[in-house]
């Protein structure tokens, strides 16, 4: 194949963010999507994880990509993935203790992370190294998005702040505990899910719309 | 790695010798498990006494929350061969111990401490330090719904999980669906437990020198 093949870096950077985003069109890594959204600094601390091990992987993958042998890649991938896992999450322990407490088994789980292995299979693999950094940035970009979003609703409404500051008080607000708990991830992704979909279509409608005029 | 070459394996693959035909195949891989190792060698050695301050600190942070006080003053000790603590109140009297152990759940590695009495005759209690069980089930372990369990236990006898709520000395009821984070947690309990005998001398060796 070649190296030219397939979209080009300004695509990738674009297409990540919102129209492949990981979490809302691709539907990938939903495990974080639901585990780690009850509040905005976990929420962060995931993506920044998530995108330091996807950028390590795509540049990783890329730079060795004309070495790789068909039946093994995904070997390699797995390796590459988990080294940087691994130090990310050690990283955390050593220098963020309290937030590696919290997110637990979460930031090992990194690892099954369908998106970061699919980037490698997609586009990494296949692509130039720009090509690759640019994907992995709209990637990671697109999924931190994604996790934010959940993150503020599920914490302004379940704990009534927002990044740990105070946004919606005690006296007229009673937080929504569900909201924090494993139900209020699954509401919050459901509905908004539904809401990106229902986007998605009316521009698609009013797309194909300009183009039968035209 | 080991398996026959596949269909699509390269043509060198497939007529060399077996063994030219595996490093042909695998010397990327092996290669990258070479560099990826002694990277995260490297990173352990720059990172290991950072995370163990910080362990120290939770350590810290939670013994007056097991053995039930205000404030303690841990003191690093070997007995056994083990690394304990001795746990002070301010007055400098010995008021219990606190023992890391360590073991495997159902996920990875489980780090604990146990708390213990003076004598070490009583287990005071436990906190969950790290573990990695799985998430909504096994993690329930660091519960204190789970942890309280332990509280007031006698050191003398063995930890065991049970399917009922039982005030047998020892009886500890396992979490539904994680029988096995449960035992785990036990099994660790037990290990750190052994150390009661060692504990008690020194505790005894401690008040005949105070006095």
């Amino acid at each position: 194949m070649s190296q030219n093949d397939g979209p080009t870096a300004g695509e990738r950077f674009i297409n990540g963010i919102l129209p492949e985003n990981p979490i809302y069109i691709q539907l990938l890594g939903m495990c974080p999507t639901l585990a780690v959204t009850n509040n905005m600094q976990a929420a962060m601390t995931m993506a920044g994880a998530t995108a330091f091990v996807l950028f390590m992987a795509n540049t990783i993958v890329c730079l060795i990509r004309n070495l790789l042998k068909p039946h093994l890649r995904i070997l390699v991938f797995t390796l590459t993935i988990a080294t940087f896992v691994t130090f990310v999450d050690r990283f955390l322990a050593a220098f963020m203790y309290p937030m590696s407490q919290q997110l637990g088994p979460y930031i090992p789980l990194i690892i099954v992370n369908c998106l970061i292995i699919s980037r490698c299979e997609i586009c990494a693999s296949k692509q130039r190294l720009g090509t690759a950094v640019a994907d992995a940035a709209g990637m990671s970009l697109g999924f931190a998005l994604g996790l934010a979003s959940i993150a503020t609703v599920r914490e302004i409404l379940g704990f009534g702040s927002w990044f740990g500051i105070t946004v919606l008080h005690e006296s007229f607000w009673t937080p929504w505990t569900v909201m924090i708990l494993p139900p209020g991830a699954f509401f919050t992704l459901g509905l908004l899910l539904g809401l990106a979909q229902w986007l998605k279509t009316r521009r698609a409608a009013r797309t194909s719309a300009q183009g039968g005029a035209a | 790695m080991t398996d026959a070459p596949l269909p699509e394996a390269d043509d060198a693959a497939v007529t060399g010798p077996p063994t030219a035909g595996w490093l042909v195949q695998s010397w990327l891989v092996l290669s990258l498990a070479l560099v990826f190792g002694i990277g995260l060698a490297l990173m352990h050695i720059f990172l290991s006494p950072l995370i163990a301050a910080n362990i120290r600190q939770e350590i810290e942070r939670q013994a007056p929350h097991i053995l039930g006080v205000e404030h303690v003053e841990l003191i690093q000790q070997e007995v056994d061969g083990r690394r304990v603590f001795a746990a002070h109140d301010p007055e400098g009297t010995l008021i219990g111990w606190v023992v890391p152990a360590s073991g495997s759940g159902f996920g990875g590695p489980i780090e604990l401490i146990l708390g213990l009495d003076a004598q070490a005759t009583t287990l005071a209690g436990i906190y969950i330090i790290t573990q990695t069980e799985t998430p909504g089930l096994g993690d329930f372990i660091t519960a204190d719904g789970f942890t309280t369990r332990f509280r007031q236990q006698p050191a003398a006898v063995r930890m065991d999980t049970v399917t009922t709520p039982s005030d047998q000395p020892g009886a500890i009821q396992a979490i539904t669906g994680a029988t096995i984070s449960s035992q785990a947690v036990c099994t660790i309990v037990n290990d750190g437990l052994r150390l009661r005998q060692a504990l008690n001398r020194a505790a005894r060796e401690a008040s005949h020198e105070s006095e």
